[in-house]
This record gives structure tokens, sequence and C-alpha cells, in this order.
């Protein structure tokens, strides 16, 4: 039987337990700094270096695929805007005279394509948002007018 | 002296709630593994992996005060898995100076901190010859002011089974006290 536990302990202790008004006394320990800053290394900045590693790695494939899509643009274009480079020696009449065969019957099909879809000169009149194929592909009448 | 800041500027809503949460709860996890272990230098190197754990497991646990308990359930299980790797099964020196160099108190007067250090000497003096478990209870109990859900829930203990693991804890203490001839101020 421990005697302490009785009268003893109460007069020490103003009845209060001693051992927990001790450890109430116990003070809080600070965390060093240099601690939480290796903790911080190994946490947050950590990810935010790798975030940065990602973004700068992704500017870069952006960079390098919209140059490569700006100039592959480019190189479809140009000959659009350019026209093409006109030929060093003139066409030899066998070459003429099968362009000049080419282009009827692409005239006879894009005139044939009319007629089948019914675009006829009132309709262009009705809808002038048709007034493109007009502008954009004459009829072979209108090309020789 | 202010604490360590990350600047907050471009990080993600996640890392600046956890830097919150270690700023909020580090000086209270860093004394809980101090006094646990009686050591400062093994309290640090815990306290530091239960930190790096919190980041890793950061989706699932509440930021803020709500990550008490998570911590100390995990520091409280990392500072056991040192002093049972520790041969005496009482871990390590305990080191009152350099716990009471610790002590998180503006007031740096000489006579403060010599009160300071006695008292931190005869707790942790104390402490030390308790078991684990004993002393861990008593710290969260009584120092971290956890409730007995939270701590029956760190500890894996019924609550009935803890509060009487509490009580007797809390009378081997002043046993130790009283032989020691302690007497609070």
């Amino acid at each position: 039987m421990n005697d302490f536990r009785k009268p003893f302990d109460e007069s020490i202790f103003d009845g209060t337990d001693p051992a927990r008004r001790m450890l109430r006394e116990l003070p809080t320990l600070r965390f060093p700094d240099d601690a939480l800053e290796s903790v911080f290394d190994a946490t947050v900045r950590a990810r935010t270096v790798a975030g940065k590693r990602w973004r700068s790695r992704g500017l870069a494939l952006f960079i390098v695929a919209g140059t490569a899509a700006a100039a592959a643009a480019a190189w479809l274009i140009a000959p659009l805007v350019l026209g093409r480079p006109a030929p060093a020696t003139p066409p030899s009449d066998a070459r003429v005279a099968s362009s000049a065969a080419d282009a009827e019957t692409i005239d006879r099909a894009e005139l044939g394509l009319r007629l089948a879809f019914g675009v006829t000169e009132r309709t262009l009149e009705r809808f002038p948002v048709l007034n493109l194929l007009k502008t954009s592909f004459p009829s072979p009448s209108e090309r020789k007018r | 002296m202010q604490p360590f800041r990350l600047p907050a500027v471009f990080w993600p809503v996640d890392a600046a709630a956890y830097q919150e949460t270690v700023l909020l709860l580090k000086d209270t996890v860093f004394s809980y593994a101090a006094y646990l272990l009686g050591n400062a230098e093994e309290a640090r190197d815990v306290t530091q992996e239960a930190l790096v754990r919190l980041w890793e497991r950061r989706d699932h646990v509440t930021p803020g005060e709500g990550a008490r308990p998570w911590l100390v359930r995990i520091v409280h299980n990392l500072a056991l898995d040192r002093l049972r790797a520790a041969r005496n099964g009482r871990g390590f020196a305990v080191d009152p100076d350099g716990l009471a160099a610790l002590a998180a108190d503006g007031d740096t007067s000489p006579d403060r901190r010599a009160a300071l250090r006695e008292t931190v000497e005869a707790i942790s003096g104390a402490l030390a010859l308790l078991a684990p478990r004993d002393r861990g209870v008593l710290l969260m109990r009584d120092v971290h002011g956890l409730r007995y859900d939270e701590m029956a829930e760190v500890l894996g203990l019924p609550l009935g089974t803890l509060k009487s693991v509490v009580h007797r804890a809390r009378e081997r203490l002043r046993e130790k006290l009283l032989a020691a001839g302690v007497r609070p101020a």
C-alpha cells in the first residue's frame, strides 16, 4: 500500500493531481527550423521543382510542335499564294494537248455535277451564298465568256 | 525568429494546405516524440519522417487541426519502433538539457530558462521510468489534450481499457515524482 496516496498527497499538492499538474507545465518544444526545411525540401519543394520541370518540358514540346506545324502549313500554302514557278522551257505540243483534254474532262464532269444537284442560275439567284460556287467554279460556258 | 515559410506564389492548393498544417502541428508532434523518446535528436528524425508521411497521405488526411490525431498516431508508432529497436527497451539516453533548449517559450531570461530546465528534467526523468505506452497515454491526454476517443483510435484500445490505462499511468508517474522528491511549484 502506498502511503503517499492519502492525506500526505493532499497536503503537499493542495488536492490536485501532481502528475497531471506537472504534465500541464511541460513546455512545448520547438521543432528546429533546419529540420523543417528538410521536410519541405523532401515534400513541397520537390513537388514544385518537379512541376516546374514538367512545365518546362511542356513548353519546349509546344514550341517544337508549333514550329513544325507552322512550317508544314507554310510549305502547303506558299504555292497557292505565290503561284507555281513558270517552267524554264515551254511545254511540248503533246503536253498542251494532254492538258486541254484533261481540262475538257473536268469541265464535263463539273457540268454534270451542277446538273445532277440542280444548281442552276435561278438557284444561285435565290441563294446568294451559293454564288461562291459560281465564282469559284464557273460553268464551262461562263468560263469561255 | 519567424517560422520558416515557403513563398506561396504559384503553389498548388494541396501544397499550401500541407504547409499550413505542418506549421500548425510541427511543435506538438515534435514535443510528443521528444518526451516519449527522451531525446531531441531521435525526436527530430521521427518528426521529419511523420511529416513526410503526411505529405504522401495528404489526400486522405484532413488538413489543419484535423490532422493532429493522425500525426500523433504516426509519431507514436514510429517512436515505439525506435524504442523496440533500442536494446535496453528504454530507448535512448534522456537528454533534459537538449529538450529544455528547444522549449518554445518567448521568455529567454536565465531564471525562466532554469525553471524550464528543472521542469523538463523532472518530468522527462520520471517519464523515462515508465513503460512507453504509459508515457504515450500521459502525453496524449495531459500534455496534448487529445480526447479519449482519439486516443482509443491511436492506440487501438477500447475506451474503458484506455481510461484504466491512463489512470494507472498517472498513479505510476505520481509515484515516480514523489520518489524523486519532486514538488510542483
